[in-house]
């Protein structure tokens, strides 16, 4: 019992916070708070250096003999080929505006955290290696020696970074943050230091197709599973194709909506669709991800993945992409497919063949928002919809980080949801939108040994999800990303229990009212819940 | 211990509610570092500072417990709210629930200071110190709580990333009609026809 330390002792000055500076002040790798080190296998599948079973929390990483050589070569390489990167090492003031606006340093209180820190943790080198007044005068100009500390430093924080871009809304200078990291994992790539779970996934998408690496019969017998699932609820057999050559759209959702709960309603949504309006399309078992962990490794391993769905289109000869909801798809599709792997000129300029809308915007990417293609057909009256069939929801919407601040979709999603339910709530104006919180685990972070930093990073978007909860009784948060879909429910069960996770075509499929269902009327939700008696005919 | 002697310590937290409130969150923000510190204590905006935010409202609803202002159950509800942050913060066990001490040290200080008589101090030191020990205890129930939360999280996380195939592998059982398939089948329940339903957690079974 002796050795028992006294309450008083619990609370002594030793627990207190070191008044170092941030510059020097330890970290360590503790369970929770950072990524599993690469698997080899994933290494050589994907030609990538230095395969080697390592853990982050070994001594000794097994770094390449020249390591420091090659990183600094990477990095001067980098400063050469994006002029962005020269600026934002260069031009950032300290000004703290982003100080507060990451939700890892919000929900965690880390200071190196903070954007701008986070980004010290290379701006220092550059500094060091790349500047005189790093080379002369050291420390006192923001400058440190490149070591393995260093490095080690490097995969914690870049690691604990989701590239949602928050803080760039607010930095005065439009630093982007994520580019930041994006060129920092790239940079620890070279060395052979990257995480499990996003080589894994990249690796299985690179050989099999999608991240989970399920071969293209086992993709069939999955989505004819959902497909019996959509005749039981509704009497209507909808018979998607896959790999049809000469089908006039090709479509491609994350895989994690025909594989994951709750994501597999949102795909039975996006079926029943393009049932009711009979669209000429097809599914790919070799482009079937949406998703592009590659942007979370290298910009090498992004153009990889992005052009196998730019090459099945033209495989399959059809005359334009439909994509479904995705987050970073949609960022790397927006932002650099054009300059990576297009234009996309073997395609045509997507039309809606329903609508004869011109998707314009699209007019070198050739892929469509699935958003922006329904809510387009709602606009132009094309669907016949009973809100009432989604009555037993409170619904909110979490503006998914990439489609919001990578391609501006805003209205799209909020559109159909209000004409798809008849209870909507939005979260303070703060946390939506542009200003949207990250779920806190994109970018390559849903993996379940990151789960208190998860559980960390997503607390400010769960603290607005519970305000909504208390005020309007909102229990179901709407979203257009499969990483939310898989990240919010975790979320929401830790932080504000009784709230599920939906993607905006569950709620779609739940009103559309399909000519093939006749007089039937449904009895329960694409969920199999039952629905709640609506009061006269369901098809209004 | 009598009505009157409870009337006493809830006047007493009453009076010196606001600043026992300041000297606790001083207490509880030097467990941050100094840089966040300043955020959280500064930053007023709910949505913008949620840890700083929920802290307070944690704090003040215990602080109106003692004081005769909450009931049970809310001050359960604000417990909640610190233990559940500290939880997946970056704190061993013990240093979670430590708010609940350095509480109980604020408190003694100001109340040595407040009862000059030895006997009215002992009244309402025991009063309080029972009701904080019990409140330790609940503090060490809901941080087990979210700890075996985040355990399950990860069950259910590895569930529902493949749910569609494990359910065409049909290895997934119907835990709310469990006995209802052992009793229909003779075989195991892997052969079993498994539908998912409300409150099923999906989990393997062998």
């Amino acid at each position: 019992m002796s050795s028992l330390p006294k309450a008083d002792s619990l609370v002594s000055k030793k627990f207190k916070m070191p008044k170092k500076n941030w510059f020097n002040a330890p970290f360590e790798f503790k369970k929770g708070t950072y990524n599993y080190g690469s698997n080899p296998k994933h290494h050589v599948a994907l030609d990538l250096p230095n395969p080697r079973n390592w853990s982050p929390e070994d001594q000794d990483w097994q770094l390449p003999e020249n390591w420091k050589e090659i990183l600094l070569e990477g990095l001067r390489e980098r400063l050469d080929k994006y002029r962005s990167l020269k600026i934002f090492m260069d031009v950032c003031v300290r000004c703290g505006a982003c100080a507060d606006k990451c939700h890892f340093f919000i929900g965690s209180g880390d200071p190196k955290n903070m954007p701008f820190l986070r980004a010290e943790l290379l701006r220092s080198i550059y500094r060091r290696e790349y500047t005189k007044a790093g080379k002369i005068m050291g420390k006192l100009a923001g400058a440190r020696d490149l070591t393995e500390e260093v490095v080690k430093e490097w995969f914690y924080y870049f690691f604990q970074c989701t590239e949602c871009r928050r803080c760039s809304v607010f930095c005065p200078f439009g630093i982007d943050t994520a580019e930041i990291t994006i060129i920092a994992r790239e940079l620890l790539g070279l060395l052979g230091v990257n995480t499990d779970w996003t080589l894994a996934s990249v690796s299985n998408c690179f050989r099999v197709g999608n991240h989970v690496g399920i071969p293209p019969h086992a993709i069939v017998d999955t989505i004819d599973m959902l497909c019996d699932d959509i005749e039981d609820i509704t009497g209507v057999r909808v018979n998607p194709t896959f790999n049809r050559k000469g089908a006039e759209v090709l479509f491609i959702a994350p895989s994690g909506d025909f594989f994951a709960d709750p994501g597999i309603y949102t795909f039975m949504g996006y079926l029943m669709l393009f049932h009711e309006i009979g669209l000429d399309y097809t599914l790919s078992t070799y482009a079937s991800e949406g998703g592009n962990f590659g942007l979370f490794v290298s910009h090498e391993m992004m153009k990889r993945l992005n052009a196998k769905m730019y090459a099945e289109a033209k495989r399959l000869g059809v005359k334009w992409i439909l994509g479904g909801e995705c987050g970073h798809m949609w960022r790397v599709v927006n932002q650099y497919m054009d300059t990576m792997n297009g234009p996309a000129d073997f395609l045509e300029v997507p039309v809606s063949p329903i609508t004869g809308t011109r998707f314009e915007n699209t007019k070198s990417t050739k892929m469509v928002h699935i958003t922006e293609f329904t809510s387009d057909l709602i606009k132009h009256n094309k669907l016949k919809l009973d809100p009432r069939r989604n009555d037993q929801y409170k619904v909110t919407f979490h503006d998914s980080c990439n489609p919001a601040r990578a391609m501006g979709i805003f209205e799209e999603p909020r559109y159909i949801i209000k004409n798809v339910c008849r209870n909507f709530y939005e979260m303070p104006e703060n946390t939506i939108r542009e200003k949207t919180f990250c779920c806190g685990s994109g970018s390559g972070l849903n993996n379940d040994e990151f789960l208190e930093m998860r559980m960390r990073g997503g607390f400010p978007r769960a603290n607005a999800v519970k305000y909504v909860q208390e005020k309007h009784g909102v229990n179901m948060l709407s979203c257009i990303c499969a990483l939310d879909r898989a990240a919010l429910p975790p979320l929401m069960d830790y932080w504000v229990p009784g709230v599920e996770v939906c993607g905006v075509h569950e709620l779609l499929g739940n009103a559309l009212v399909m000519k093939d269902e006749g007089d039937r009327v449904r009895e329960t939700n694409l969920r199999g819940e039952p629905l709640e008696e609506v009061g006269g005919e369901q098809d209004v | 211990m009598g009505r009157q002697d409870l009337e006493n310590l809830r006047g007493f937290f009453q009076k010196y509610k606001a600043s026992v409130m300041d000297s606790w969150f001083e207490s509880i923000l030097s467990n941050y570092p100094p840089e966040a510190a300043r955020i959280i204590k500064r930053e007023k905006d709910p949505f913008t500072n949620p840890v700083g935010y929920n802290l307070r409202l944690g704090m003040e609803g215990i602080l109106n417990w003692f004081a005769g202002e909450a009931n049970q159950q809310d001050v359960l509800v604000s417990l909640d709210k610190i233990i559940r942050i500290r939880a997946v913060q970056d704190f061993p066990p013990s240093q979670t629930v430590i708010v609940l001490i350095s509480f109980k040290q604020i408190v003694e200080k100001q109340m040595t200071k407040e009862f000059r008589n030895q006997d009215l101090l002992w009244k309402n030191w025991r009063l309080f110190d029972e009701e904080i020990d019990r409140l330790m205890l609940e503090a060490m129930d809901i941080y087990a709580e979210c700890r075996e939360k985040l355990s399950q999280i990860k069950v259910d996380e590895a569930n529902k990333r493949v749910f569609s195939l494990l359910r065409k592998a049909n290895v997934l059982v119907d835990c709310s009609e469990e006995s209802e398939v052992s009793s229909s089948c003779s075989d195991s329940c892997n052969s079993c026809e498994i539908e998912k339903k409300e409150g099923c957690k999906n989990e393997f079974t062998s």
